[in-house]
C-alpha cells in the first residue's frame, strides 16, 4: 500500500468504527440527533472508502476487481453505499447500520490480512462479462448483508428490547425488510451466477466445473431458494428465517473470500 | 378444476408437492456442502485427495459409500436432481392445468404468476441443459508450435475429454498454427494475444484468427486461445555421454502475466535421471552477476540452462544467446530457431446454449415475479417509510 492509500484505508476503518460507536451510543440514549450524526459519519467513511478505491485504481492501472484485497474493499464500499442510498429512500431501517458496520470491519480486516503484491489484470478479464459479474456480485452481497443484519436483529430482539425497550422497530417490520432484501439478493445473485458462467465458458470452455467455488456458490444459492420456499410453504417467518439469512451470509462470504482457506481454484480473484 | 378427477392429475399432485421440493433442496444443500468441503476428484490433484483421506480417517469411511469424493457425480446427487426435475415439472403443470395461465384478477398478480411459471420452466431447462452437457460435451486443451499441426505433436497433451454419450470422435479435425502474436501494453486489459490457424475437418477447411477472449466456431467446435509462449529449438549432441541426438522445439511453460511473465520448464534427458532446466529471456541485462529480464520484447533473446540431477545437485548455470552453443557436462546444447507455441481451449458443448437460454429466462422470470413486490416496497417507503 502506498502512503496515501494507507492513510485512507485507516481513515475508512476509523470512520466506520466511529460511526458504529456513535450509533450505539445514540441507540442506547434514544437520541435521534445522535443517530443522524452516526449516519453522517457513515457517509464520510464511504467518502474515504471511495478515495481509497480511486487511489488504488490509479496506482494499479486497473479497476479494483482482481485480488481478494481489492474485492473486499469494493464489497465493503458497495454494501455501505447501497445501504445509505436505500436508507435515504426510507426503504430499510436505519438501525441495520449497527450490524452492517461490524460486517464491514470484518471485510476490511480480512482485506488487510489478504494484502499481496499487486496482481496485474490478466487477459481473462478483458470482457464486459467481468463487469456484469463483479458488479452483481457486489450488489448481491450488499443485499444479503443487509438481510442478515435484519435477521440478526430479529434473533437478538428479545434481549435488546429487554435492556433497551422501544429502540428497535417492530420485529415484523425487520422481518419484512429482511425478506425483501433476500428477494433482491436472489435476483442479483442469479444475474451474477449467469454472467459468471458465461464468462467462464468464454475463458475456460466450461460454464460450471464443480470446483469448490462453484460448490459454495450453489450452496448459498440453494440456501436462499430454500428460504423463499419455506417462507411460502411452511410459513416460516421471524426467527426461523432469520437464522437462514444470517447463516446464508456466512456461506456466501466463504464462497466469495474464504476459498483460499480451503482449496486452490481456477477462479480469478479470491 | 378441470383435471381434478383425472388419474394423471392425482399422480402429478403426489410428486408435485412443495414439501418434496423442500426435502430435495435440503438434501442438495447437504450434498453441496460435502462437495464444497471435501476435495473432489477431477477438481483437485489425486495426491491432495490422498492426503486428505489420510488425515480424516473416520470421515473418509463415511464418505466412501456415498461417493463423497465425487459427490456431484454420485447417484445420490443425480437422483436428487432427477427428483427436483420431476417435482418442478409436475408442480408447474398442476398449477397451469388447474388454474390456467392468467386466472389472477389484477395485473400485478398475473405478472407474479407468469414470473413463477417461467422461472420454474427455466429451472427445468437448466437441469436438462446440464445433463446434455455432461453427456455430450468434448473439451480440453491442445498445444501447438508455429509451423506445426496437432498431428505433428508427439503427444496431444492434455487429451480432450469426451462425455459418455458422444458418438463422434474429436480426432477427425486438425489444427495447424501458422502464426502467434502477443502484444503487451500497459493498459486496463494489457495483453493482446492472437493466433492465426488453419483448421481442417474434411471436407471443410478454414483459415482463421483466434483471439484470447474471442472464441472461433468451426464445425460446432469452439476454439479459444488460452496462452502463448515460446518454443526455442534445442539441439543436443553428446560428446561423451550416451544420449541420442535431440532436435526439438521445446514449449516452455509460462508463469505469471504480462510484463511479469516467466518462461521456464524442465527437459528430461533420455539417459534418465537428469533434466535440463531451461529459462528463456526475451530481453535481459546482467546486473551484479545476475541475469535480469528487462522486457517481453525480443531484443536479445537467450536461454539460461543447467542440468539438474536426481539428488538435487546442479551444474553451473550457463547463458546461451540465440544461435550459439554451450557445453554442459559433456553435452553440446545449441539454441537454434525461436518459435512460439499457442494453447487452445477446444470445446464442443451442445448443452451450453440450452443452459444459456434458461439463464435469460430465469432472470426475466425473477423480474416479472418480483417487480410488483418491489414497486409496492417503493410505494410504501414513499408513503410512510421504515427508518
Ligand atoms: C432450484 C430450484 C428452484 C428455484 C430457484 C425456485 C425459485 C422460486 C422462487 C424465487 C419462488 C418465489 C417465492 C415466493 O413467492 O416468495 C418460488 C415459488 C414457488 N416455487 Fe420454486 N424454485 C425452485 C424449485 C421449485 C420446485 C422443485 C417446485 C416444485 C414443487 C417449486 C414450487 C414453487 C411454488 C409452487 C412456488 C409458489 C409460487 C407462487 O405462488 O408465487 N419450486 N420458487
Amino acid at each position: 500500500m502506498e502512503q496515501a492509500e494507507t492513510i485512507f484505508f485507516w481513515s475508512t476503518v476509523f470512520l466506520y468504527m466511529a460511526s458504529f460507536m456513535q450509533h450505539l451510543r445514540a441507540f442506547i440514549r434514544q437520541s435521534d440527533k445522535g443517530i443522524k450524526i452516526a449516519m453522517g459519519m457513515l457517509w464520510m467513511g464511504l467518502g474515504a472508502n471511495t478515495v481509497l478505491l480511486a487511489l488504488h485504481w490509479i496506482r494499479t492501472g486497473h479497476p479494483p476487481v482482481v485480488d481478494s484485497y481489492e474485492l473486499q474493499l469494493s464489497a465493503a464500499w458497495c454494501t455501505i453505499l447501497l445501504f445509505l442510498l436505500i436508507e435515504k429512500a426510507r426503504m430499510v431501517e436505519r438501525v441495520l447500520a449497527l450490524l452492517l458496520a461490524p460486517i464491514t470491519f470484518l471485510l476490511m480486516g480480512n482485506a488487510y490480512a489478504s494484502q499481496a503484491p499487486d496482481t496485474p489484470m490478466g487477459p481473462v478479464y478483458a470482457t464486459p462479462w467481468m463487469i456484469v459479474h463483479v458488479t452483481f456480485a457486489w450488489i448481491a452481497f450488499a443485499n444479503y448483508a443487509m438481510a442478515a443484519a435484519g435477521g440478526i436483529l430479529i434473533l437478538f430482539y428479545g434481549t435488546a428490547d429487554r435492556y433497551f425497550p422501544n429502540r428497535l422497530p417492530p420485529p415484523e417490520q425487520l422481518d419484512r425488510t429482511s425478506y425483501r432484501l433476500i428477494v433482491l439478493g436472489v435476483v442479483n445473485q442469479t444475474i451474477m451466477l449467469a454472467s459468471g458462467a458465461i464468462w467462464a465458458k468464454k475463458a475456460w470452455g466450461h460454464y460450471w466445473t464443480w470446483a469448490p467455488l462453484e460448490a459454495w456458490s450453489l450452496l448459498s444459492y440453494l440456501l436462499y431458494v430454500f428460504y423463499l420456499h419455506v417462507r411460502r410453504f411452511l410459513n416460516w417467518k421471524m426467527k426461523k428465517t432469520a437464522w437462514i439469512a444470517a447463516f446464508g451470509l456466512v456461506v456466501l462470504t466463504i464462497s466469495y473470500w474464504g476459498m483460499k482457506w480451503l482449496a486452490p481454484s481456477l477462479h480469478p480473484g479470491p | 378444476m378441470f383435471f381434478d378427477s383425472n388419474i394423471l392429475t392425482k399422480g402429478l399432485k403426489g410428486i408435485a408437492s412443495p414439501y418434496l421440493t423442500l426435502i430435495v433442496v435440503a438434501f442438495l444443500i447437504v450434498l453441496s456442502l460435502i462437495g464444497a468441503i471435501v476435495p473432489q476428484q477431477g477438481v483437485l490433484e489425486q495426491t491432495s485427495i490422498y492426503e486428505w483421506k489420510q488425515q480424516h480417517g473416520t470421515a473418509t469411511r463415511l464418505l466412501l459409500p456415498i461417493n463423497g469424493f465425487a459427490i456431484f457425480h454420485s447417484p445420490a446427487f443425480l437422483i436428487c436432481l432427477g427428483v427436483l426435475f420431476l417435482n418442478t415439472l409436475s408442480c408447474t403443470l398442476v398449477s397451469v392445468l388447474n388454474d390456467g395461465l392468467f386466472s389472477e384478477k389484477t395485473l400485478a398478480s398475473q405478472t407474479r404468476r407468469l414470473g413463477f411459471i417461467i422461472l420454474h420452466l427455466s429451472i427445468l431447462v437448466c437441469i436438462f441443459g446440464g445433463f446434455v452437457s455432461a453427456g455430450f460435451r468434448m473439451s480440453g486443451h491442445l498445444i501447438v508450435t508455429e509451423g506445426q499441426s496437432i498431428k505433428d505433436q508427439h503427444h496431444v497433451y492434455p487429451k480432450l475429454v469426451e462425455g459418455p454419450l458422444r458418438k463422434e470422435l474429436y480426432n477427425r479435425f486438425s489444427l495447424e498454427l501458422l502464426d502467434a502474436q502477443i502484444d503487451i501494453e500497459k493498459e486496463w486489459f494489457p495483453v493482446k494475444q492472437e493466433a492465426s490457424v488453419l483448421l481442417t475437418h474434411p471436407p471443410s477447411k478454414v483459415q482463421a484468427t483466434i483471439g484470447f477472449n474471442y472464441p472461433f466456431k468451426f464445425n460446432n467446435t469452439i476454439f479459444t486461445l488460452r496462452e502463448i509462449g515460446y518454443a526455442p529449438q534445442i539441439i543436443i549432441k553428446s560428446q561423451s555421454r550416451r544420449i541420442p541426438p535431440l532436435n526439438t522445439f521445446f514449449s516452455l511453460q509460462v508463469w505469471g502475466f504480462n510484463e511479469d511473465r516467466e518462461h521456464y520448464d524442465f527437459l528430461p534427458l533420455p539417459s534418465g535421471g537428469t533434466r535440463l532446466v531451461i529459462t528463456f529471456y526475451p530481453s535481459y541485462e546482467i546486473r551484479d552477476g545476475e541475469i535480469i529480464k528487462t522486457s517481453e520484447d525480443l531484443n536479445n533473446p537467450a536461454l539460461l540452462i543447467y542440468e539438474e540431477f536426481n539428488d538435487g545437485k546442479q551444474t553451473p548455470k550457463q547463458l546461451l544467446p540465440q544461435g550459439e552453443t554451450a557445453t554442459i557436462n559433456g553435452l553440446d546444447i545449441q539454441f537454434g530457431e525461436l518459435r512460439q507455441w499457442a494453447a487452445f481451449q477446444v470445446v464442443q458443448d451442445p448443452g451450453y446454449i440450452i443452459v444459456c437460454i434458461s439463464f435469460w429466462f430465469s432472470i426475466i422470470a425473477l423480474i416479472l415475479r418480483y417487480s410488483p413486490d418491489i414497486l409496492d416496497w417503493i410505494k410504501e417507503s414513499k408513503s410512510h417509510g421504515t427508518s
